[in-house]
């Protein structure tokens, strides 16, 4: 980060405090979640406002992919430049340079990495600040990896040019890189099996797919102690990595995670609360007292830190999807940046609960992250790296260690 | 514990997706045939015969399944009745009375049974072939930036009709390209497939059984209901947003 940051950061103790401000400061443009048909039509009749209103804003949602409703990142940043009266001539080629979007243009959407889709939404708002538009930008820190924050930088140059203000609206101690000290679990060992993996990235992303977006995956078979950390930087394939092994994207070759109990793998994803839309509509029937996604969810919520919050919050939807994901006792689960919309204190109450809960069921746990808050939690590591590069398609590399020691 | 979860989704969707009826009953005429016909050559022109055979290898997947489960319920239905009515000697009940009438016509069950996998084959392929030209024709046309264009044009009437169609362009491609491959992942992480083909087998098991088998669609459908729900509610609480994005693309001062 700069040591005078051109932005101004608010704090925020939790996601809602920040989500309710975003929603004073703009109004309807952010979605609503899950809120019910009341609201829902409450922001739709707010619609009106905004076309009326002088001051505008250009904002990054706290999942940025909400905010990009196109096909490919080169129709997002037409469209931004459209909305500008821009003239400036190879404009868009200087933008993709700055916010390293050129390799990506073509990809559609939804391939791209968390990182990736940040730095678009980056870029989207860079051509949006020559226009009526300040910055509101949810949390940057939460998806860009360190080698990535200078993206940050180069849009709080190109707000000064125009004279358009950034906010970043921040939870607490986000910004804190410093490392958590924990003492040791008893754990269960975890089998990890990769083998010969390939995956078509498309928007059917199997068969209809376009055949020259192609991520293989190097072989890896080896026994690492639970929790292990999975660790990389932006667009390295974590994410991908993760979706594999819980058979939540379709490729050929076989992947295997085995824990103790089980060989099937559960996952919650960075985004939970759309799956747990899913997840909830899908549901029928109601807890019953006494079980064990019950005791799970009530373990995780009334530990010390997080006894306040509450029951409907983010943190609240989490411990959900652990509870409902480990009730069958899984061999592992994989928690994909499980500190996304948490500030570092929830967030590490909250792993320290998961880890604790599932190690005493016997379950693996795999965590997919890009901080070092939680260094000293982890037993083991698996550094993911890409390379082989050629055209749209690449190769992911699984480096793991026994011995703790990612970010060193 | 579980009102946490239920209550984020609104009680009316949750019982319109306890009610959605089974399917609707189609009905098809020789119009219907010409305009089948008309279909398939616009898709086998326009999107080749790979993706002509792939639709329809979908509509006739569903149409075999809805088939053999409409003979099923019919006939486990006929042989309750005729229970009912002519003691246990079924024999020559359910194939004369529930498929002729007496006077040789064909009884509205049968009519129903045959008409639904023809209707599936229609439709199926029909929507694909809609969505699949609506993508392409968007991709190809660059259908965003004309509207954009015809949104800074002067005229209200023709500003309007650009940003109704930008904002359908808009949600379109977020449901094509952020809910259905989110909701995708998200299905196959939980095992909806597994589960899914699971249950058709049980059904299938279940077909001389008439309660089970009826069990085993109704609970089949509403599964499905609700991962229909579940998509609803990831697309529509994005409109608001949809909406405003579209406002500030019309650039400052021209706004009406």
């Amino acid at each position: 980060m700069s040591d005078s940051p051109r932005y101004q950061i608010e704090y925020f103790g939790t996601f809602e405090e920040r989500e309710n401000y975003v929603r004073s400061v703009i109004g309807a443009p952010v979605p609503q979640r899950h809120q019910g048909a009341a609201i829902f039509m409450s922001d739709f009749l707010k619609t009106r406002q905004w076309i009326g209103a002088k001051r505008r804003y250009s904002f990054i949602t706290p999942n940025p992919l909400d905010c990009l409703a196109f096909d490919r990142p080169e129709v997002v940043l037409q469209a931004a430049i459209s909305g500008t009266k821009n003239s400036v001539p190879n404009f868009l080629t200087s933008i993709l340079e700055q916010f390293q979007l050129s390799h990506l243009l073509g990809r559609s959407i939804h391939t791209l990495s968390g990182g990736e889709t940040f730095r678009l939404a980056l870029a989207k708002t860079a051509i949006e600040a020559q226009s009526s538009a300040d910055a509101i930008i949810s949390s940057p820190w939460s998806w860009l990896s360190a080698d990535n924050l200078p993206c940050l930088e180069t849009l709080s140059r190109m707000c000064e040019k125009y004279n358009k203000s950034i906010e970043i609206l921040s939870l607490t101690d986000e910004q804190d890189e410093e490392v958590f000290e924990f003492s040791h679990f008893e754990i269960p060992k975890l089998q990890f099996g990769i083998r010969l993996q390939s995956i078509r990235m498309g928007l059917r992303e199997v068969g209809g797919g376009d055949s020259s977006s192609r991520v293989e995956i190097e072989d890896m078979a080896i026994e690492l102690p639970s929790p292990c950390l999975i660790y990389g930087s932006n667009g390295n394939g974590k994410s991908l990595l993760a979706k594999i092994l819980a058979g939540a994207v379709l490729f050929s070759g076989t992947a295997e995670l085995i824990g103790s109990s089980s060989t099937k793998t559960r996952m919650v994803f960075q985004d939970v609360l759309n799956q747990a839309v899913m997840t909830s509509i899908a549901m029928n029937e109601h807890w019953e007292t006494n079980s064990l996604p019950e005791f799970v969810f009530n373990k995780i919520m009334k530990t010390e830190v997080l006894s306040g919050l509450k029951s409907r919050s983010l943190l609240a939807t989490k411990a959900q999807m652990v509870a409902l994901r480990i009730q069958h006792k899984p061999g592992a689960i994989i928690l994909d940046e499980p500190d996304w919309g948490l500030n570092r204190s929830d967030a590490i109450s909250f792993l320290c609960s998961v880890f604790s809960i599932c190690h005493e069921l016997g379950i693996a746990v795999l965590v997919i992250t890009h901080r070092n808050w939680f260094n000293q939690l982890f037993r083991s590591s698996v550094k993911v790296t890409k390379n082989n590069f050629s055209g749209r398609s690449f190769r992911i590399a699984l480096n793991p260690a026994h011995e703790f020691g990612p970010m060193h | 514990m579980a009102y946490v979860l239920f209550d984020v989704i609104p009680g009316p969707i949750q019982r319109l997706a306890q009610n959605l009826p089974a399917f609707s009953i189609g009905r098809f005429g020789v119009s219907d045939l010409m305009t089948t016909l008309g279909i398939y050559l616009f898709i086998l022109i326009f999107f080749g015969l790979e993706f002509w055979i792939s639709a329809l290898t979908a509509a006739a997947q569903l149409a075999i399944i809805i088939f053999l489960s409409c003979i099923a319920v019919y006939s486990a239905f006929g042989i309750l009745t005729s229970i009912f009515r002519y003691g246990i000697d079924v024999s020559n009940v359910i194939f004369e009375r529930f498929i002729v009438l007496p006077g040789g016509e064909p009884t509205p069950f049968t009519a129903a049974t045959l008409e639904q996998p023809i209707f599936l084959a229609v439709v199926l392929p029909s929507a694909l072939a809609f969505l699949f030209a609506i993508e392409r024709f968007f991709v190809t046309f660059e259908m965003e930036k004309r509207l954009l264009v015809g949104l800074r044009r002067p005229g209200e009437s023709l500003r309007l009709v650009s940003m109704s169609f930008l904002i359908f362009v808009r949600c379109f491609n977020h449901v094509a390209h952020f809910v259905i491959p989110n909701v995708t992942q998200i299905l196959r992480e939980d095992g909806f497939y597994g589960e899914m083909s699971g249950r058709i087998r049980a059904a299938v098991k279940h077909i001389y059984l008439p309660e089970s088998f009826v069990l085993d669609i109704k609970l089949i459908l509403e599964r499905l209901a609700k991962v229909g729900c579940g998509v609803i509610m990831l697309s529509a609480e994005y409109i608001p947003m949809w909406l405003s994005q579209v406002v500030q693309l019309i650039p400052d001062g021209d706004e009406s």
